[in-house]
Parts: C-alpha cells; sequence; structure tokens
C-alpha cells in the first residue's frame, strides 16, 4: 500500500512539475520570440501623419464595419461615433440591434436622425428574421438594422449579409477604435493578397482619458480587477498572438476587433451559433481553406489598436472566463479532426494541440496541482515548506512574465505615458498570480464541465463619458 | 517514511534548490521593475529629443519667409526620424525633401541608405520612405536595386512606392512593372496604388502625361498589369487610354475581370460614353450593374437602356440602374415614377426603393 501511494505521488508530483515546467519554458520562449518579431516591426509603426502619407494615395478596399449591440445602451453611442470619425477612405458602419431589450436602438435613431429604409436582405447566411433598417441623415454611410434576439453570432450574420463592401470588420459595441486603427490593418490587404482575416491588439480603456469619444489620455485602470486585465491583455496580444501568428497558427481575432474577406466568411457560412463564436470562425477559416487547398493567410498586426472595457468587478469577470472556456472547448470539439491531423500542417500539428494541452487543459492541470498539493500536505505525504516554496517559485514565475510583457510593451510601443501608470500595471497586474489566476482556474474548470450551457452572463457596462 | 520526489532528492537539497530558484526569481523581478524605470526615462528623454527636432523642421516648413534651413545632425537617429516625419507631413502640401544644404544632404542620404540595410524590417522600411521622401531623383536606380533584391513583401512595398515617385518615362515605368510582377504577394490593389502614384507624379510634373499613356497603351491584352494600369490611368484621367479602353470592351476574348475593368474606367473617364450603354446589355451581370453605376447620359439611348435595366433579373443591376436614373434629375424621374406601375415587380421595388431614398435624402 505504502510503496503504491509512494509511486502515485511521485508519477503525480513529476506530472504536475514537467506541466508546470513545459508551460513556464513555452511561455518564455513565445515571449522572447514575440519581442524579436514586434521590435523588428517597431520603426515601421509610424504615427498617424506618415502612415497617412504612405496611404494616401493607396487604393485601399473599402470597408463594411459591423457592430452587433444587445442592451448596449452605456456604451452603444461613443462606440458608434468613434467609429465614424475613423480614417478610412470608403467605409460603411452597420449597427445590428439583436432584439435589445432596453433603449439601444432608439437611441441611435435619435442621435443619428435614423430614417426608415427599405433593404433587400438576400438570405445566404442563417439569422433570425430583419424586423427594420433606418438609414441616418446626418451620417449616410450609417446603417441601423432592428432583428429578432438570435445571439452575438446571429447579428453578425444578418450583417454579413448586409454589408456592401469586400472587407468586413467585427467590433464590439463596448469599445473606442483609434481613428488610424483600420487604416492601419486594412492596408495588410493591399501586401498580401493571400491574406483573409487579420486582428489588432485590444487594450484596457477602464481608467484612460476619453474626450469627444477619443482616448486623449492613456492611464492605467483604478481596481486591481482592472490592472490584472492590463496586464494579461497586454501578455496575451503582445506575445501570445504575435508568435502564434509567426508560426502561422494563430487561431483566434478577437471579436473586438478584426477585419475578414467578406467571400471567405459566406464561404465559410458565418459564424456559428457558439459563446466562442470568434475562435470559431478563425478556426473554420484555417479548416476551409486547407480543406479546399486554398493559398490563405491569417494575420495579425500589433499596432492598431481598439479599446474595450473589461469587467470592473470579480463576478463578471469570472463569467466572462467561464464563457471563454465554453467556447474554446466547443470550438476544438466542433473542429477536432485538426487534432494532430497533418492535412492540416503547422496548425494541426502544433497550433491546435497547444490550444488543447495550454488553454483547454491548462484549468483542469492546474487545479489538480493545487488541490493534489493541499491534500498531500494536510495528509503529511509532501512537506508542508516544499509545498509553499514551489507555490512562491509558481508565482514569482508569473509574475516575472506579467512584468516582462509590460516592460516589453513599455519598450517598444510605450503606450502608458506615464511611468506610475506603467508600475501600476506591472505591479497590480502581478497580483493576479495571488488569488485572482486560482480563483479564474476554478472558474475556468467550471466552465469545462458547462460545455451545453449557452448562456452569455450578464457584464456591467458603465458610459463611456468625456474625461473619464 | 518519505512520499513523491522526496524519495528520489533529498528533501533539504530540494529545499535549497526551491529557495535558490526562488531568490533568483525574487531578485529577477525587483530587477525587472528597476529596468522598467530606466527604459521609461530613456524612451522619454529619445522623445523629447525627436521632438525638439521635428518642430525646428516644421517652423522651417511654415516659415513664410523662406527660413533658412535648420542644421541638421543625420548621424542621431532621433533627428533621421524627425525629419520623416516633417516630410510626410509637408511633402503632401507640395514642399519638396531639400531642407538642408547639400553637404548635410548627402550625410543624410548616406546614413539613412545605412538604414536601409537594417536587419530590423521596420527600420528598412522607414529609411526606404525618408529617402523616397526627399524626392532626389538620382536615387531612382538605388530603389530599383533594393526592390529587386529585398525579400520583405512590406519593405519591397516601401521601395517600389518610393520609385514610384520618381518615375519619369515610360522605361522607368516598364521597370517598375517587371518589379512589380516580380513579387506576386503583393494586391492588386497595391499595384494600382503604386502605378496611380507613379502616373500623379508624372502629370503632376507635367512631362509625363504622353509617357505615361504610350506605357499603358504599349501593354498587351494579355498582361497581367494591365487591369491595375488601366485603372490608375483612370484616376489619373488619361483620357488618351479610351480607345485601347473601348479595344478591350470589343475584344470577345478578353477575361471578365480586365472587361469589368475597363468599363469602371470608361465610366470614370467619360460617364456618357455609348460603350457603357452598350454594356448595359452584356451578357455578365457585374458588367451591366457596373456600366449602370457608371452611366451619366441624358440621351435616349441611355435612358431606354436604364429603363430596361431596371427589370433586370439581378438585384445588383435593378439597383445601380434606379441609382442612376435619380442622379440623372427630372427625365430618370419621370422614368422611375412611370415604372412604379410596372407589371414587374421588381422594377417597382426599384423605382419605389430609389425614390423613397430621394425623399429621405430630401431631394
Amino acid at each position: 500500500m505504502a510503496d503504491s501511494i509512494a509511486t502515485f505521488l511521485i508519477v503525480f508530483q513529476l506530472f504536475v512539475l514537467g506541466y508546470f515546467a513545459l508551460i513556464n519554458i513555452i511561455y518564455l520562449l513565445v515571449m522572447v520570440y514575440a519581442f524579436r518579431t514586434v521590435n523588428s516591426g517597431t520603426a515601421a509603426s509610424v504615427d498617424v501623419e506618415q502612415l497617412g502619407a504612405r496611404l494616401g494615395d493607396a487604393h485601399l478596399r473599402p470597408l463594411s464595419v459591423l457592430i452587433p449591440a444587445f442592451n448596449e445602451s452605456a456604451t452603444i453611442l461613443s462606440t458608434t461615433e468613434s467609429v465614424l470619425a475613423a480614417r478610412y477612405p470608403g467605409i460603411e458602419v452597420l449597427i445590428i440591434d439583436d432584439g435589445s431589450r432596453d433603449d439601444t436602438l432608439q437611441q441611435l435613431i435619435t442621435h443619428f436622425d435614423a430614417v426608415p429604409v427599405d433593404v433587400t436582405v438576400r438570405r445566404v447566411l442563417e439569422h433570425k428574421p430583419v424586423l427594420g433598417t433606418w438609414r441616418s441623415r446626418t451620417h449616410p454611410n450609417l446603417t441601423l438594422v432592428s432583428k429578432e434576439n438570435g445571439g452575438k453570432a446571429d447579428a453578425l450574420n444578418t450583417g454579413i449579409e448586409m454589408a456592401r463592401y469586400p472587407l468586413v470588420c467585427t467590433i464590439d459595441a463596448d469599445s473606442l477604435l483609434e481613428p488610424d486603427a483600420l487604416l492601419r490593418l486594412g492596408q495588410q490587404f493591399s501586401y498580401d493578397r493571400k491574406l483573409v482575416a487579420v486582428g489588432g491588439t485590444v487594450r484596457v480603456l477602464n481608467g484612460c482619458r476619453v474626450k469627444d469619444n477619443r482616448i486623449v489620455d492613456v492611464r492605467a485602470p483604478r481596481s486591481i480587477v482592472e490592472c490584472v486585465q492590463a496586464a494579461e491583455y497586454t501578455r496575451s496580444f503582445l506575445s501570445g498572438r504575435v508568435a502564434w501568428h509567426t508560426f502561422r497558427s494563430l487561431l483566434i481575432i478577437s471579436g473586438a476587433f478584426g477585419i475578414f474577406r467578406k467571400d471567405i466568411l459566406l464561404a465559410v457560412g458565418g459564424y456559428r451559433k457558439t459563446v466562442g463564436e470568434d475562435m470559431d470562425l478563425v478556426v473554420r477559416i484555417h479548416r476551409h481553406c486547407v480543406d479546399n487547398k486554398i493559398p490563405y493567410e491569417v494575420g495579425f498586426v500589433p499596432e492598431p489598436v481598439c479599446w474595450t472595457q473589461v469587467p470592473t468587478d470579480l463576478r463578471s469577470l469570472l463569467e466572462q472566463r467561464n464563457r471563454w472556456q465554453r467556447g474554446l472547448f466547443d470550438s476544438l470539439w466542433h473542429n477536432r479532426v485538426m487534432f494532430l491531423n497533418p492535412k492540416y500542417g503547422v496548425i494541426g500539428m502544433l497550433g491546435f494541440p497547444y490550444f488543447v494541452f495550454v488553454e483547454l487543459l491548462g484549468p483542469v492541470v492546474e487545479f489538480i496541482g493545487y488541490a493534489g498539493f493541499v491534500f498531500f500536505v494536510l495528509l503529511g505525504w509532501v512537506s508542508g515548506p516544499i509545498a509553499a516554496l514551489f507555490f512562491t517559485v509558481a508565482v514569482l514565475l508569473g509574475m516575472g512574465l506579467n512584468a516582462a510583457a509590460v516592460l516589453i510593451d513599455n519598450l517598444i510601443l510605450h503606450r502608458y505615458p506615464r511611468i506610475l501608470d506603467a508600475l501600476r500595471i506591472a505591479l497590480f497586474g502581478s497580483l493576479e498570480f495571488l488569488g485572482f489566476r486560482q480563483l479564474i482556474t476554478v472558474e475556468r474548470l467550471i466552465g469545462t464541465f458547462q460545455i451545453t450551457k449557452t448562456r452569455w452572463g450578464q457584464i456591467r457596462r458603465h458610459a463611456i463619458r468625456s474625461g473619464d | 517514511m518519505k512520499y513523491g520526489i522526496a524519495r528520489l532528492i533529498d528533501p533539504a537539497d530540494l529545499m535549497a534548490a526551491l529557495y535558490a530558484f526562488a531568490v533568483a526569481m525574487a531578485l529577477g523581478l525587483v530587477l525587472l521593475f528597476v529596468a522598467l524605470v530606466v527604459q521609461k526615462l530613456i524612451v522619454e528623454r529619445s522623445r523629447r529629443l525627436e521632438e525638439a527636432a521635428y518642430e525646428r523642421l516644421v517652423a522651417h516648413f511654415t516659415s513664410d519667409i523662406g527660413a533658412e534651413a535648420p542644421q541638421l545632425e543625420p548621424e542621431q537617429a532621433t533627428e533621421r526620424r524627425a525629419l520623416s516625419r516633417a516630410l510626410a507631413r509637408f511633402n503632401r502640401r507640395g514642399h519638396s525633401g531639400a531642407v538642408t544644404n547639400d553637404s548635410a544632404q548627402d550625410g543624410l542620404i548616406r546614413y539613412l541608405q545605412r538604414d536601409t540595410r537594417h536587419s530590423h524590417w521596420g527600420r528598412r522600411t522607414a529609411a526606404l520612405e525618408a529617402l523616397g521622401r526627399l524626392q532626389i531623383d538620382s536615387l531612382l536606380p538605388f530603389f530599383k536595386d533594393f526592390a529587386a533584391q529585398e525579400p520583405d513583401r512590406r519593405v519591397f512595398a516601401a521601395a517600389l512606392s518610393a520609385a514610384a515617385r520618381l518615375c519619369r518615362t515610360t522605361e522607368d515605368l516598364r521597370d517598375l512593372a517587371a518589379l512589380l510582377i516580380s513579387k506576386h504577394a503583393l494586391s492588386r490593389s497595391f499595384n494600382e496604388s503604386v502605378l496611380f502614384l507613379a502616373f500623379d507624379t508624372m502629370c503632376q510634373a507635367g512631362t509625363g502625361n504622353d509617357a505615361a499613356v504610350a506605357f499603358v497603351n504599349g501593354l498587351p491584352l494579355k498582361h497581367e498589369l494591365l487591369a491595375d494600369a488601366i485603372a490608375a490611368a483612370s484616376r489619373c484621367n488619361l483620357r488618351d487610354t479610351l480607345p485601347l479602353l473601348e479595344r478591350i470592351c470589343a475584344d470577345p476574348y478578353t477575361s471578365l475581370t480586365l472587361r469589368l475593368t475597363a468599363i469602371r474606367a470608361v465610366g470614370r473617364l467619360q460617364p456618357d460614353h455609348p460603350l457603357l450603354e452598350t454594356a448595359l446589355r452584356d451578357t455578365s451581370w457585374e458588367a451591366r450593374a457596373v456600366a449602370a453605376g457608371h452611366l451619366q447620359s441624358h440621351r435616349a439611348g441611355a435612358i431606354e437602356g436604364l429603363r430596361h435595366a431596371l427589370r433586370d433579373t439581378n438585384f445588383h443591376v435593378r439597383r445601380n440602374s434606379a441609382d442612376a436614373l435619380l442622379r440623372m434629375g427630372e427625365p430618370g424621374i419621370a422614368v422611375l415614377k412611370q415604372m412604379l406601375e410596372s407589371d414587374d415587380r421588381f422594377a417597382r421595388d426599384a423605382s419605389r426603393s430609389a425614390l423613397d431614398q430621394k425623399e429621405h435624402d430630401g431631394g
């Protein structure tokens, strides 16, 4: 009996240590690689003046911006204004009200002086019926669409069908676009004819000062919950996505900010109704292009930025992470044919397995690790000081990765002009590993076993006010 | 009794190893925070220097009394970046790149050319853009050679854009075209924009109109850049390309893409051209839709063609025809009102939609 326990413990501890070492080595390598990649292009990330000069004569393909909205009355006007103010030649904006129960639609109609218009919608994609369409008299390129409630994917499918232009950009209704963000992202389609989709960076809006729906002063958020997310977004976009893009294995373009070729969206049948519709779409694009032998690229550009509101309270944050985990599971399960399938090349053999073993199963292994150590310490099978030291090392390593991400962000892109703001994000963001991460791990574990649930959960939105 | 890894490694050794690791991590973390503060100070200093240089250059460009060219220190990267920014801003307002005296300019070119060999693609791109904005004709061979050897398509695109601004002759355009088709990764819209840049620069200089037309007319019908070239020529209003466009539309063997581009180009150059009326009866709905979208003529044939197109089987043709009739003013609106009584439901819908739009727009 004692021998069995001993053998089990050895296997268990070696497994946890091995997993811990492996994912931290991957994180470190990804960060170093991403640093080299972003740093290599940083001098080309010029200011708006230079970008305008570079693209002033370019013949950029026109773009339809889709903003799905459900009960977004607090933020929808600011988001729409910021998109309408974005610099891009040839743009139309479609706001798809997904049967909001608040006054989202009425606010839009009043604010933009919209009048009913008759628009024919071709039913190519699956979605709930359209109830009415309006066009703004102050902004003729702004169309409002009201439809029966069917979820975000359903609203986006409606928008794709109604979009007139060959490129389609999706933006969340609680975000602010930088004026040159569409230009920076849209120009990628000029440089690469194989490009079918491209994503930009999403940063945390909370705490920033806003004037006339534009960020005028980038500041760190006030609360620890928000700072944790600011550091997490920086780490995720500036290292994870950059590196996976370079390995041609980018499996996710944030629903908050991405541009797609409309023909490819129609070819894959639009968005699938799932809570992780953004990742699911990108995975299916990869699958479709490989299955049909279409030469393609899925891109990521770190500099064009969309600022988005993140949850301000722990409850909303946990709800969001639960949903993300369910979406991740559903997307991977739906496209499981790609898993370790050489037909899909580096995605099938590297990107997809990474998402399965690290992103999907990470919370399970992490939870077993935490619970196992606590249990064995209580039974006296593992020495308390050793467990405590191991936990300390794990926390310090996580804090180091976070601080390094913020350091890289400041070194290359220096978005936070004040030193105190950068320090605040690095320091408070590092506290993620002292409690937040463990809570999120538990919530994600719960989400893993709630795959059949399709609810989005409630996230409290705050109006984006000037001077915020 | 020892359990787990403690059976493999002495607990004391394990403790010592973990302790050492934890201390190293903590020290590393402190160092990261110190590095964050230090690099922030360095970045801010560099930014202040660049801003100061930029302000000097802006003052020079905006001076009404022909202020003396500012003293640049081209060996400083901050000064070169400031110059690039200033040129980006003022080139567009017609200023040339002459911001320094000749000897200083030589130094500047030398440093910028050195930057074009940097391992970072961003540095190479920025340097090429700055060099291009100096608008020095003698740099054209440099840009061509550079583009021919550059593997990164983003840097390649910057080199071509710089070369396009310096094209003066048909031969220069041919070289540019050869470079463009050597990199298939670039999109058609990029090809068109580079050719437009070259044509526009030549036309504005007043010497290149004929050369640009000769280049477009000299491209064989099967040339892969022909569609991009005629699109760019039409945006530059090169009306002497019309015979070529007529020939393309008349040739039954041209591809649909080329024919569509030609119809669109005719629409830009001469919206009342009879060719657009003919295209309203094309076998391709896309050609009919493009023709309807561009046609602006009060001729009886055009009005009749658009009236007929309102009954087209394709939605886009009907919609564009209704819009074209609306743009025409009174004669077109009369046709739309008549079609409200049509026996064709689609024609009625298209006409009503256009008239509603007019009402909403307050027309």
